[in-house]
C-alpha cells in the first residue's frame, strides 16, 4: 500500500515535470515593432552573462595593449532569429531622438546597440521588421541585409551595386532588417573594408569610437565597439576579425553613438558624459515564456 | 507601440486659441473702430500660417519630402511634417496682406498685432501637449527632472511610461511672457521688438527638443532660422542707429558672437561627452547676452526717431 503511494507520488511528480516543461517555450517572436519576452532576472553591476533557453549572452571589456584601447565584446546566440530585432526611438519614418537605453529598456533588449542613425541622411535604405520605410541608396554605400534565416548578407558598393540591386529578397529568402552605414568590413570571411573608397563621413583613417555587429555562425553573433579615442577603421577591422571566426561583419554610426547596453544598461564609456540620442537600436531579445 | 499624437485635438485648440486671440486683439488691441483689421488677420493668417507649414517643411527638408514624395509629404498630417517658424511667418503675412487689403498702414497693423500673435504662439506651443514625442525633449526618468511640469509622461503602449522633458510647457511659458511684456512694455516698434523676443527663447529651446528639422546632424534649422531673424533686427538697429553712435553695431557683433558660441554648444552637445547641464548653461548665458545687447541697441537706435 505505501510502496503503490509512493509510486503514485512520484508518478504526480513526473507528470507536473513533463507538464510544466511543455509550458515553458521559446517562442517566435512577431515580425513588428513589438519588444522581447522578459528577461528571468535584472543586471546587477558587472554582471558579463545573460543565458536562458533562448538566448545567450556573454560580454567582456578588454584593455588591448596590442591595440592599444579598450573594447567591449558581446557574442550572442540565440534560439530563433524574430530574437535579433530593431526598434525606431519612435517610428522608422520619424527623424524622432531618445537615448538608447531608454529604447533598450523598452523593448526588453538583453543585448542592444545603436544602430545606423538612419535620419541623418537623406539617401538612406530603411527597411526595418520587414518594412521598407525608404528606398534609396547613396553611391559608395555597402548595405548589410540580415534575412529571415538571421543569416547576415552584405552588398559591396564596388561590386554588387546595392543602388539597383533587390533589397527586399535574398537568395529566396526575405529580408527582415538592412542597415546602411558601413562600410562593410568582413563578408563571407574575408576582409573587404576599402577605406578608400569608405564614405567620408566614416573618416576610415581617424581613430574614433566605432561599433559593428558580426555574424559567426547560424544564429551566432558578436558586437565590438572600442572606447574613446578608439581605432582607425582598419585596425578595427582587424580586432574584429581576431576575436572570432567571423564571416560577416559591418561597421554601424560611430562617435558619441556608440552604444552598448548590457540588459538595459549602458557598459561602454561609463565614465564618460551624456551619449548622443540616437534614432534607432538593432537588439537581441529573449524569446522564452517560462511557464 | 508609438508615442500616441491626436492632430485633429491639436487644430481644434488652434482654432480655440486663434479665435480668443482674435477676440483679445479685437477688444484690447484698441481694433473695435477699424473694421476689417482683426477678421482679416484670423482668416488670412490661418490660411498662410497652415500653408507656410506645410511648404517651409517641404523647403527646408527638400531632400527628405522628395524621398517621400512632394505629395505624400503635403499630405502627411504627422506633427514633425510641418515648420513652427514657417508658421509664425506665414500668419504674419497674413497681418500685412490683412493691412494691405484694409487699407491701414501695415507697421501699425504689425505693432497692434504683434502681442496677441505671440500669444497665439504660446497656445500652439502649449497644445503640443497632445502631439506625443513632437514637444518633449529628452528622457528624465533616473533624473532630477522626473516631476510635472519639469517633464511629462509619454506611454508606449503596453503600461510602458517613460517622463520626458516638457520642452513645449518652457516654450509656452517664454511666449506667453514675451505676450504680457510686448503688450504691456513694448510702446514704440512693438512688432520688430516682439519679433526678436518671439525668436530669443526659441534658439535655446530647440536645442532640447527630440525631434527637430536638421541639417548635417547638428544644425537645427528652427533654431538657426530664429537667430537669423535676430540678426536681421540687430541690423534694423544698427541701420537706423545715427552714423556717430559708438556701439551702433554692437548688436550685430553680439549676434555673430553668440551664433558662434551656440553652432560651438551644438557641435558640443553632439560630437562630444561634455555634460549637457554645462552646454546649456552656457546657451542659456547667451540668451541673456543676446536680450541685454537688444535692450540697449534698441535705446541707441530709440534715441532719435525713424526716419
Amino acid at each position: 500500500m505505501r510502496s503503490a503511494s509512493l509510486r503514485l507520488t512520484a508518478l504526480a511528480l513526473l507528470l507536473c515535470l513533463v507538464l510544466g516543461s511543455a509550458a515553458a517555450d521559446v517562442v517566435e517572436l512577431p515580425i513588428d515593432f513589438s519588444g522581447g519576452m522578459p528577461m528571468l532576472y535584472d543586471y546587477k553591476t558587472g554582471m558579463l552573462e545573460y543565458e536562458d533557453p533562448s538566448i545567450r549572452v556573454t560580454r567582456d571589456r578588454v584593455e588591448s595593449a596590442e591595440y592599444n584601447c579598450t573594447y567591449y565584446v558581446a557574442y550572442i546566440t540565440i534560439a530563433n532569429p524574430t530574437q535579433l530585432r530593431t526598434r525606431a526611438a519612435n517610428t522608422f519614418d520619424s527623424n524622432a531622438t531618445r537615448s538608447a537605453k531608454s529604447i533598450a529598456r523598452q523593448v526588453n533588449a538583453v543585448l542592444a546597440i545603436n544602430g545606423d542613425y538612419f535620419s541623418a541622411r537623406t539617401g538612406v535604405y530603411v527597411l526595418r521588421q520587414g518594412q521598407v520605410f525608404r528606398d534609396a541608396v547613396e553611391e559608395r554605400q555597402d548595405i548589410l541585409l540580415i534575412d529571415e534565416d538571421g543569416d547576415f548578407h552584405i552588398l559591396l558598393a564596388n561590386e554588387d551595386d546595392p543602388v539597383h540591386a533587390d533589397k527586399t529578397t535574398i537568395g529566396g529568402k526575405k529580408v527582415i532588417n538592412a542597415f546602411d552605414f558601413g562600410p562593410a568590413l568582413v563578408k563571407d570571411g574575408e576582409k573587404v573594408l576599402d577605406p578608400l573608397n569608405a564614405p567620408k563621413n566614416v573618416k576610415p583613417a581617424s581613430r574614433a569610437q566605432r561599433i559593428a555587429i558580426a555574424q559567426t555562425g547560424p544564429l551566432e553573433y558578436m558586437v565590438v565597439c572600442c572606447a574613446h579615442y578608439g581605432l582607425d577603421l582598419d585596425s578595427f577591422t582587424d580586432l574584429i576579425m581576431s576575436l572570432g571566426d567571423v564571416k560577416q561583419a559591418y561597421n554601424l554610426d560611430g562617435g558619441n553613438s556608440v552604444q552598448f547596453l548590457f540588459m538595459g544598461t549602458k557598459v561602454n564609456n561609463t565614465q564618460a558624459g551624456d551619449p548622443r540620442m540616437v534614432t534607432d537600436i538593432i537588439y537581441f531579445a529573449s524569446a522564452y515564456v517560462p511557464d | 507601440m508609438q508615442a500616441a499624437y491626436r492632430m485633429d485635438l491639436y487644430a481644434v485648440i488652434l482654432a480655440a486659441g486663434a479665435a480668443v486671440c482674435a477676440v483679445l486683439y479685437f477688444i484690447l488691441g484698441r481694433q473695435r473702430r477699424r473694421g476689417l483689421v482683426v477678421p482679416l488677420v484670423l482668416v488670412l493668417g490661418a490660411v498662410f500660417g497652415a500653408l507656410f507649414s506645410k511648404v517651409g517643411y517641404i523647403v527646408l527638408q527638400w531632400g527628405f519630402a522628395r524621398e517621400e514624395g512632394l505629395r505624400e509629404t503635403f499630405l502627411d498630417m504627422s506633427p514633425e511634417r510641418f515648420s513652427f517658424f514657417c508658421a509664425s511667418a506665414g500668419v504674419i503675412l497674413g497681418a500685412v496682406l490683412a493691412a494691405l487689403i484694409a487699407r491701414r498702414p501695415v507697421r501699425e497693423v504689425l505693432d497692434s498685432f504683434a502681442p496677441f500673435g505671440v500669444l497665439l504662439a504660446s497656445v500652439a506651443r502649449f497644445g503640443e501637449a497632445v502631439l506625443g514625442m513632437y514637444g518633449v525633449g529628452m528622457g528624465t526618468d533616473e533624473t532630477a527632472l522626473a516631476f510635472f511640469p519639469a517633464s511629462v509622461p509619454i506611454d508606449w503602449g503596453d503600461g510602458y511610461v517613460e517622463h520626458y522633458l516638457a520642452v513645449f510647457l518652457l516654450e509656452g511659458a517664454c511666449l506667453l511672457a514675451v505676450a504680457v511684456v510686448s503688450f504691456l512694455c513694448f510702446h514704440r516698434h512693438r512688432f520688430i521688438r516682439t519679433l526678436f523676443y518671439l525668436c530669443l527663447p526659441q534658439i535655446f529651446c530647440e536645442a532640447l527638443h527630440s525631434v527637430s528639422l536638421v541639417w548635417i546632424i547638428f544644425v537645427r534649422v528652427e533654431q538657426l532660422l530664429p537667430m537669423l531673424v535676430m540678426l536681421g533686427v540687430y541690423l534694423f538697429y544698427a541701420l537706423h542707429t545715427p552714423r556717430r553712435t559708438r556701439r551702433r553695431w554692437a548688436g550685430v557683433a553680439s549676434a555673430f558672437f553668440w551664433a558662434g558660441i551656440y553652432v560651438a554648444c551644438m557641435f558640443a552637445l553632439d560630437k562630444t561627452e561634455l555634460p549637457d547641464a554645462l552646454i546649456y548653461a552656457v546657451m542659456a548665458v547667451g540668451l541673456a547676452g543676446l536680450a541685454w545687447t537688444e535692450h540697449m541697441t534698441y535705446h541707441l537706435m530709440a534715441a532719435e526717431p525713424l526716419k
